[in-house]
């Protein structure tokens, strides 16, 4: 039901030619969000997740050496990334995803 | 043509009693450190298993199967003579050939009952009862023994230290029978055969492996609906939960699963996993036995029970406590 839903999001972040053709939308697209709404929306799913207080969710901070996150608290995060931003992170890609920043450019690179 | 006919069946079936077998031997996490490398605190904070019990030769899955299922049938007031249906949750026989349903039966002195092993990964025993109690309303059968039995320790690789300090040995089983009234709602059972990979013993090896975040992913993201789906279908909603006894994977994924579907705080939930381990099939009637003997759950208590693991299988359903 979230899987649908998520999709739908993307959906509408993406904008059709009069061919038809599904172009993604460009970043300055206002229906995407922002690094800024980003970084936020991250921070409350760390707090909800791992009780990792907002103000230490900045870019720099590794998840599992200063945030104390650890691998299946990881999971739980991507999952919370794609209800949020309908932005699916793979196992495999996941693993590549060490610091606050990472999942930042993550996700804005992915959305729409 | 002659119409074929159908017998009259039961309203409704019940669980009767239930009987366990815990292997002798205790491992904690401190012996499994001096064996592999791995920590007391990497498994509690992970998985959240203190100890588990593995067994040793002698206890065989034919052995600790007639355990738990002769003390289930001495728990449910019945005689062996009187079950008819002998079903075998198992996902580790130490043969595939033969079954070993028939030869538990036997041992139990179960005269001639229909008797087959159900291999459904660690929701073995909750296909397996939903199997016995639809047979019973249907007619196919009045008594059912229904036993979860493994020892997963025969198929664990202590090179693989994920896996190895998380699978167990042990088995548990229930004596289901009519009832006028229904005490086990309907099945709420699938699987996704795509992850087929996830949970298996790879080619030419011996011991199986998990991917374990893919796992983790998917039960703490596709199996509330099947928790949720179960309570709607037997008509009741989570503060009519008593009991919330999901198979025993990860302590973190049955904290999530109560959490996400908003239990009331009375709730009890079954952690059997802290001194059993994940004992695939057998971990569901290990957990709720072992609530009826310290009296944490009583009888008349409406359960919400979830099997799931290899295949990948799951299967939820509501049921009245014994
Ligand atoms: C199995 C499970 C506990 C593994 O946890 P995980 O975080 O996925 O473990 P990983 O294999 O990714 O390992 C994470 C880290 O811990 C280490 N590790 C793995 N097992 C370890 C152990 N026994 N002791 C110490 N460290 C261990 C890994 O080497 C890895 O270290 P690294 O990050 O430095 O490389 C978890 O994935 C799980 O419970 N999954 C669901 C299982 C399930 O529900 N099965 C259902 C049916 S049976």
């Amino acid at each position: 039901m979230t899987a649908t839903d998520s999709r739908d999001t993307v959906s509408r972040t993406t904008t059709s030619t009069p061919s038809g053709v599904v172009v993604p939308s460009e970043r300055e697209d206002p229906t995407l969000a922002s690094t800024q709404e980003i970084q936020a929306g991250l921070g409350e799913i760390l707090e909800e997740v791992a009780g990792v207080a907002p103000a230490d969710a900045t870019p720099e901070k590794s998840f599992t050496d200063d945030l104390d996150v650890d691998s299946l608290s990881m999971v739980e995060i991507a999952t919370a990334v794609e209800d949020k931003f309908g932005v699916a992170i793979p196992d495999d890609q996941l693993a590549n995803i060490k610091t606050v920043g990472d999942a930042i450019s993550f996700i804005e690179s992915n959305q729409g | 043509m002659t119409p074929i006919q159908l017998p009259a069946g039961a309203p409704g079936a019940r669980i009767l009693g239930f009987g366990s077998y815990r292997p002798r031997t205790r491992v904690t996490n401190d012996d499994l450190a001096k064996r592999m490398d791995t920590s007391d605190e990497w498994v509690q904070s992970r998985v959240g298993i203190a100890e588990r019990r593995w067994a040793e030769p002698d206890e065989t899955l034919v052995e600790m199967s007639v355990a738990a299922g002769g003390k289930a049938i001495a728990a449910s007031g019945l005689d062996a003579g009187d079950i008819d249906l002998v079903l075998l949750a198992t996902t580790s026989p130490p043969k595939a050939i033969p079954g070993l349903a028939p030869r538990i039966a036997h041992q139990l002195g179960v005269p001639r009952p229909g008797a087959f092993d159900v291999n459904a990964g660690c929701a073995g025993w909750c296909y397996a009862l939903s199997a016995a109690a639809d047979a019973i309303r249907s007619g196919t059968a009045r008594n059912a023994l229904v036993i979860g039995g493994e020892r997963l320790t025969d198929y664990t690789n202590l090179e693989d230290r994920a896996t190895a300090v998380i699978f167990a040995d042990g088995a548990g089983a229930a004596v289901v029978s009519a009832s006028d009234e229904p005490a086990i709602g309907p099945a709420v059972w699938g699987s996704d055969g795509d992850l087929h990979e996830a949970i298996a013993i790879p080619e030419n090896e011996t011991g199986m492996s998990m991917a374990g975040q893919a796992v983790y992913r998917w039960a703490t993201t596709k199996l509330t609906d099947t928790l949720v789906e179960a309570m709607r279908r037997a008509g009741v909603g989570p503060d009519d939960i008593d009991v919330f006894a999901p198979h025993q994977a990860n302590l973190r994924i049955i904290e999530l699963m109560a959490k996400r579907l908003k239990l009331p705080e009375r709730t009890v939930i079954a952690r059997d996993i802290v001194r059993s381990g994940n004992t695939s099939s057998a971990s569901v009637p290990l957990a709720l036995a072992a609530l009826l003997e310290s009296g944490e759950a009583k009888s008349g208590d409406v359960a919400l029970l979830l099997g799931y693991g290899a295949g990948l299988t799951f299967a939820g359903q509501v049921v009245v406590l014994p």
